[in-house]
C-alpha cells in the first residue's frame, strides 16, 4: 500500500458498505498536506475539511489516505490516479476531473470512472483551476461502490452556488427497462476516431442493442467545437483562478526578489510545472490579447449547452467513445493533452455526469453521459449493465 | 469655449456586520489579521458565499437612486496582481452591474439631476503597510462590502461634484447603508475630467469626439473629502481649460490631488491598464433575483432627503434653509416632525433645533437620538416660552439643564424658581431700584429717547436673572416716570 499514499489515516469502521476511500491531495483534509500536486502549494495544510470529506466521514466511509496526483489534477502526467483503487488499497478513489482525468485513468486501469454532474457535489474545499468545468470524479472496480460514494457526497451544502438550492438528489432506484431507455449516439462524436476506436465504439453500440436498448442517432453539429471552447474558456478560468497561488499567505515563496512585485514574478516563474505554465500563459493570452475569442468561446458554449438540452427530449443517455488506452507517456504539452482528452472534455464543458464503463472480454469500453443532475440514474444504468446477463 | 465634463466613481462602504462573501466581522481598529478566514484570505478551495445583508443594502441603494435592477445577479473578476488583494482578483460586477441607468438629484444648485450609469457590489482589498524594505499586510478589511456608483460625466464644476457627494451622503445615511464619512474612507471618490467644446453634445456613454479630441479623459484620485473634491476639480478644470486656451492638448493620464500644494499632479505611470478584462466569477454562478424579494426591499425605502425637504417647506411653511438643515440627518427631521405632531410651532421648533439644540449637541458631541432632549421635552419648553411667559434667556438655561440632568423643562423651571415674575408689587421695587441706579437713562427717557427704555428694561431683566416679564417692566417704568418718582 505504501507507494500509493502521500499520507495515511488510521481506519475507522465502514458503515454504508463502502470499506474505504482514497483522496487526491486536492481534496482538503484539515491539517493534512494538501498541495494539489503542485510545488506552488508545497507544505500547504488546509484549516478545514472539504465538504466532501465531512460527508464521507458522516457516511462512515473511512478515508485511507491521499494518493499522488498530477499538478492541479490537469492531465494525468506525474500522478498515480486510480492505482490505489486498482490495487485494492482503497475501494474508491476521489479525484478532480477537469478534462476527463477520472474516466481516462479508469480506462487505463480497467476501472469504472465517474465524473459528477456540475452542481451535484459541493466544490467547497476542492482545490481546482476551472470552477465552471471541473467536478469530483470517483473511481472504483464496480459502479455500485461509485453510486454509494456519490450518494454520500451529493446534495446542496448551501455554500456552493453552483448547486441548485432546493434540489435534493434522487437516489431511489427506478429500475432500468431497456425497451424504453433510449441511448443516443452523436454522429459528430465519431469523427476523428481511429479505425480501432471506431470498431470499439461500434461494438459497444451493438452490445447495448443486443441488450434491448433502442439506439437513436442524433446530430450535434457544434460537437467539434467542444475542445476549442474548453481550450480557450478553461485556460482563461485557470489563469484567473491561479492568481491566488501567489506565495503571500501559503505555499512556496522564491527567496530572491527586491520587493513584492519581484517576489510574485520569481515565485510564479519557479513553482508551476511546464503543463500548468502553458495553460496559464495560454489563458493570459486569450484574456489580455484575444479577449474577443474568449467571449466567443463563452457564447459558443452557451449555444452548445442549449443544443444539448434539446437532445435530452430525444434520448435518456448519450453513448460516447471511450477515452482509450493510456499512451506510453502522459502528455506534458497542451496539444498532446487535448488530443488525449478529446472524447471526455465534452462532459466537462457541458457539466454532464459521465461514466466510463470498462470493456469486457478485450473490448475498449465506452462512455455514457446523462442530463446534468441525473448522475444517480446514470450509475443505475451502469449497475444494470454490470449485473445483467450478456445479451448474446 | 470649453465645457468641463466631470464624472465621479464613488465607493460606498456598506454597514453590514459581516464581510460580503464570508462571515468575518466588518470592524476597524482590530489586531491586524484577526478578522480573517479561508474565504477572505483566498485559501485554496474556498468559495465565496454572498452576504444577504450586503445584497439587500445594495438593492435598497439601487432603488433609491432610481436604477433599473438586473434580472440576474452576476459577478465577475477584475484582475490585478497586488498583495493586498488575496486572490489577485477582485470579485466585482463591472460587466453586469446590479443597477443601471439611475439618477441622483442634487439638493441645491437648481435641482440638477445627474445620471447614474451603474451601481454594483464588490469586495474591498486589505491594507499594505511598508516598513523599510519590508511590506506588511493586514487583511482585516479584505472582503468588506463596497458599492461602487459611477455617474455620467454630467457635472461641470467642483461645486456640483461636492453637492452630489453631499446629496449621496444624505441618502446613504437615510437608508442606513453607510455612515458617509469620507475622511474615514466610508465614502471614497475618484473623478474623471475632460473638456468638450461648447455646443457639441455627446450621446451618453460616448468618449471625447472622434477625429480631433480637444482633451483626453484625466482620472483624479486621492479625493478623500468632499472639499478636496471641489478644490481638485476646480483646479483640474482650470488647468485643462488653460492648456486648451493656449492651443495645447490634454494628456490622458491619472493625477493625484496634492492637498498641501493645492494642485493635481500626474501620477508616475504604473503601466496600469484601465481595461482589466474582467471574466465571469465562476465560483459564484449567476442567479436570478426574485422580483418578490426586490419588491420587499423596495418597501423598506424611506422618504429620501430631497422630497422630504420639499415637503417640509410645503407642509410646515419652513424656509429652504431650515428644511435643508432639518433633512441633513434623518433623525433630526424625524424628531422635528414628531415635535410638530405634538403641537410645537414648526418654525419655532425648527429654529430651536437649528440654533440652541445644535450648539449644545456639537459641544457635547452627541447626536439628537443619544441626547436627553426628547420631542416631548422640546414641546414643553416651547410651551413655557409661549404660554408660561418665560424669556429666551431662561429658556436657554432650561435647555442646558435638560441636557445636564435629563429632567423635564417644567420641573427644572419650578425647582430653580425660574418662573416669570408677573406681579406688579413684586416688580415695582426692582424698577424703582433700576431707575435710581441709572438717572441718566431715566432723564433721557423722559426727554423722549425710546432707546433708553430698552436699556432700562434690559437692566431690570438682568436684575431678576431674566425672570421679569419684559412687557410688565416697560409698563411699570412708564408709570413710575409719569408719577414723577424716578
Ligand atoms: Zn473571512
Amino acid at each position: 500500500m505504501e507507494p500509493f499514499f502521500v499520507y495515511e489515516n488510521s481506519g475507522s469502521e465502514p458503515r454504508n458498505g463502502v470499506t474505504d476511500a482514497a483522496l487526491q491531495p486536492c481534496v482538503c483534509v484539515a491539517d493534512r498536506p494538501c498541495d494539489a500536486g503542485s510545488p506552488a502549494l508545497e507544505g500547504y495544510r488546509p484549516p478545514e475539511d472539504a465538504e466532501v470529506v465531512s460527508r464521507l466521514r458522516r457516511a462512515g466511509i473511512p478515508i485511507r489516505g491521499a494518493v499522488g496526483m498530477s499538478e492541479f489534477g490537469f492531465g494525468l502526467r506525474g500522478g498515480s490516479a486510480g492505482r490505489a483503487a486498482a490495487a485494492g488499497a482503497a475501494q474508491a478513489e476521489l479525484m478532480l476531473d477537469l478534462t476527463g482525468e477520472s474516466r481516462a485513468a479508469a480506462a487505463a486501469l480497467g476501472l469504472w470512472g465517474f465524473k459528477a454532474g456540475y452542481g451535484s457535489v459541493s466544490r467547497r474545499g476542492l482545490i481546482g483551476l476551472v470552477p465552471s468545468m471541473e467536478a469530483p470524479g470517483i473511481l472504483a472496480r464496480n459502479p455500485a461502490v461509485i453510486r454509494k460514494v456519490l450518494q454520500a457526497l451529493s446534495g446542496p451544502d448551501g455554500k456552493d452556488y453552483s448547486q441548485p438550492a432546493d434540489e435534493e438528489p434522487d437516489f431511489v432506484p427506478r429500475g432500468i427497462v431497456p425497451d424504453t431507455t433510449v441511448i443516443g449516439v452523436v454522429a459528430e462524436s465519431l469523427a476523428g476516431l481511429s479505425p480501432d476506436e471506431l470498431a470499439a465504439f461500434r461494438s459497444a453500440v451493438e452490445e447495448l442493442r443486443r441488450r434491448g436498448f433502442p439506439i437513436r442517432e442524433l446530430s450535434l453539429p457544434g460537437y467539434e467545437l467542444f475542445p476549442l471552447v474548453h481550450r480557450i474558456a478553461a485556460s482563461v478560468e485557470a489563469s484567473s483562478s491561479a492568481g491566488r497561488y501567489d506565495s503571500v499567505r501559503y505555499g512556496t515563496r522564491a527567496s530572491a526578489g527586491e520587493n513584492w512585485n519581484e517576489m510574485f514574478l520569481q515565485t510564479r516563474g519557479e513553482v508551476f510545472g511546464p503543463l500548468i505554465k502553458s495553460l496559464l500563459l495560454q489563458g493570459a493570452y486569450f484574456q489580455f490579447r484575444r479577449f474577443e475569442s474568449y467571449r466567443d468561446a463563452c457564447r459558443i458554449r452557451s449555444r452548445l449547452l442549449g443544443e444539448l438540452r434539446a437532445l435530452e427530449d430525444r434520448a435518456d443517455f448519450l453513448l460516447l467513445p471511450s477515452p482509450g488506452q493510456a499512451p506510453a507517456a502522459e502528455p506534458d504539452d497542451l496539444d498532446g493533452l487535448y488530443r488525449r482528452f478529446a472524447s471526455t472534455l465534452f462532459a466537462n464543458v457541458a457539466g454532464l455526469p459521465a461514466l466510463y464503463l470498462p470493456g469486457k472480454g478485450g473490448t475498449g469500453g465506452c462512455q455514457l453521459a446523462a442530463p446534468r443532475l441525473q448522475g444517480p440514474r446514470l450509475l443505475e444504468l451502469g449497475e444494470y449493465l454490470d449485473n445483467s446477463p450478456k445479451g448474446d | 469655449m470649453f465645457r468641463p465634463r466631470i464624472g465621479l466613481e464613488i465607493h460606498i462602504r456598506l454597514l453590514t456586520s459581516s464581510k460580503v462573501f464570508c462571515p468575518c466581522p466588518v470592524r476597524y481598529g482590530d489586531e491586524p489579521n484577526s478578522l480573517v478566514c479561508p474565504v477572505c484570505l483566498g485559501y485554496p478551495g474556498s468559495l465565496p458565499v454572498l452576504n444577504g445583508e450586503a445584497l439587500r443594502m445594495a438593492c435598497l441603494l439601487a432603488h433609491a437612486l432610481n436604477c433599473s435592477i438586473a434580472p440576474d445577479l452576476r459577478f465577475d473578476r477584475k484582475h490585478y496582481f497586488y498583495p493586498d488583494m488575496p486572490k489577485n482578483y477582485q470579485i466585482t460586477q463591472v460587466s453586469a452591474p446590479l443597477g443601471r441607468d439611475g439618477s441622483l438629484e442634487l439638493e441645491t444648485g437648481g435641482g440638477k439631476t445627474v445620471s447614474i450609469r451603474q451601481l454594483h457590489l464588490e469586495e474591498d482589498a486589505g491594507k499594505m503597510i511598508h516598513r523599510g524594505n519590508r511590506t506588511l499586510l493586514d487583511y482585516n478589511r479584505a472582503g468588506s462590502p463596497l458599492v461602487e456608483i459611477v455617474t455620467a460625466p454630467e457635472l461641470e464644476t467642483g461645486e456640483e461634484a461636492e453637492l452630489l457627494l453631499r446629496s449621496l451622503r444624505r441618502i446613504v445615511r437615510y437608508l442606513g447603508v453607510c455612515d458617509g464619512n469620507m475622511e474615514e474612507g466610508s465614502m471614497r471618490c475618484d473623478a474623471n475630467v475632460s473638456m468638450s467644446p461648447r455646443g457639441v453634445e455627446h450621446s451618453p456613454g460616448a468618449e471625447a469626439p472622434s477625429g480631433d479630441p480637444p482633451g483626453r479623459k484625466v482620472e483624479i484620485k486621492n479625493l478623500n473629502s468632499s472639499r478636496f473634491v471641489r478644490l481638485a476639480l476646480d483646479y483640474e478644470t482650470s488647468r485643462q481649460r488653460e492648456i486648451l486656451r493656449r492651443g495645447g492638448r490634454v494628456a490622458g493620464e491619472t493625477r493625484l490631488w496634492n492637498e498641501a500644494a493645492g494642485v493635481t499632479e500626474a501620477m508616475r505611470d504604473k503601466g496600469e491598464s484601465s481595461d482589466y478584462r474582467n471574466v465571469p466569477e465562476t465560483d459564484l454562478p449567476p442567479f436570478p433575483l426574485d422580483p418578490e424579494y426586490l419588491e420587499g426591499v423596495k418597501r423598506q425605502l424611506v422618504e429620501l432627503p430631497s422630497p422630504r425637504k420639499r415637503r417640509l417647506v410645503r407642509d410646515y411653511g419652513l424656509s429652504g434653509d431650515a428644511a435643508d438643515f432639518l433633512t441633513e440627518e434623518k433623525d433630526v427631521a424625524d424628531f422635528f416632525e414628531r415635535a410638530a405632531a405634538l403641537g410645537a410651532d414648526p418654525r419655532t421648533a425648527a429654529s430651536w433645533l437649528r440654533s440652541e439644540v445644535r450648539r449644545i449637541l456639537n459641544r457635547e458631541n452627541l447626536s439628537l437620538g443619544e441626547s436627553p432632549l426628547t420631542e416631548k421635552r422640546l414641546v414643553e419648553l416651547l410651551g413655557l416660552v409661549r404660554e408660561g411667559g418665560i424669556g429666551g434667556g431662561i429658556a436657554r438655561k432650561t435647555l442646558e439643564e435638560v441636557f445636564r440632568t435629563g429632567r423635564d423643562p417644567a420641573e427644572i423651571v419650578r425647582e430653580r424658581g425660574w418662573e416669570p415674575i408677573t406681579r406688579r408689587d413684586a416688580l415695582l421695587p426692582v424698577v424703582e431700584k433700576i431707575l435710581a441706579a441709572h438717572p441718566k437713562a431715566a432723564r433721557e427717557l423722559r426727554e423722549g429717547k425710546d432707546r433708553a427704555l430698552d436699556f432700562l428694561t434690559g437692566m431690570a431683566l438682568k436684575e431678576t436673572a431674566g425672570r421679569a416679564d419684559p412687557g410688565l417692566v416697560k409698563a411699570l417704568i412708564s408709570d413710575v416716570l409719569k408719577e414723577g418718582r424716578g
